[in-house]
């Protein structure tokens, strides 16, 4: 089994609640997919997004994003395209550690994280063009279902 | 609709009752109704998550934004109703440590 789809949304936050409904009832059709599984599949696809609006949103970029999602027997694959400037994925800083008064400071800066502790693959490919983030939700792991 | 919040009070608490999904959309309505409870004088707030089955960093965001609100006033932000699914991205962002949840709303009604 292989389906696929493409979706392309203006820039907008309301836009994500319906790329998540989207996506996951696409993957719910496979059988092979746990429901905790899908709330994975929701979770790192709004964590993309998100940095994708922000992204465009920063550099007054309207162009509309586009969401690529690929469902076969073994895996979802999902990919975000936005067209912003780009970024350095390591010149990202870490946060500082959880119990310290200055972790309260920072209310961002977790989506990254997120999408590589969630996913079973991420690829960022980022430049000047824009961004495109992959990511692959397997049917089955056991560490996180 | 992203978000609603149901507003009560008990005792010295402040109930938030969220309904949807915590996400970027969700995110600023909730800052914006902390930033307005804390300027009422009231810092104690207990945010009633039963709900909400979706969280992302946004929303997570917000509610680290709230506890840094009313701890800087004296107060402080209490957690309940959160399901399996929110609690496992808790968990990774370990905001378990710095947050009081408790999965029993009563315990934040005196």
């Amino acid at each position: 089994m292989t389906d696929e789809i493409e979706i392309s949304i203006p820039v907008r936050v309301d836009y994500v609640q319906l790329v998540r409904a989207v996506v996951g009832s696409l993957a719910a059709t496979n059988p092979e997919l746990s429901t905790a599984r899908i709330a994975d599949l929701r979770l790192v696809i709004s964590e993309a997004l998100t940095n994708a609006i922000r992204a465009q949103e920063k550099n007054s970029i309207s162009e509309r994003l586009t969401v690529l999602c690929k469902l076969t027997d073994l895996a979802v694959e999902v990919e975000v395209r936005d067209k912003a400037t780009g970024f350095e994925v390591d010149s990202i800083p870490d946060l500082p550690p959880t119990e310290s008064p200055e972790r309260l400071q920072h209310e961002r800066g977790l989506g990254l994280s997120i999408m590589r502790e969630m996913s079973d693959g991420l690829e960022i490919k980022s430049g000047p063009d824009g961004t495109v983030v992959h990511m692959t939700i397997n049917s089955s792991n056991s560490n996180n279902s | 609709m992203n978000l609603e919040i149901h507003r009560s009070e008990k005792g010295k608490n402040v109930f938030l009752d969220l309904i949807g999904e915590l996400d970027m959309a969700g995110a600023p309505v909730l800052r914006q109704s902390i930033v307005q409870e804390v300027a009422k004088g009231n810092i104690f707030i207990v945010i009633d998550f039963s709900g909400v089955h979706f969280i992302d960093s946004s929303g997570l965001g917000s509610i680290i934004g709230g506890l840094r609100r009313v701890r800087s006033n004296q107060g402080d932000l209490f957690l309940t109703g959160i399901d399996d699914e929110l609690q496992k991205v808790f968990r990774l962002c370990e905001l378990d440590k710095i947050f009081c949840m408790d999965s029993v709303r009563e315990t934040f009604s005196g």
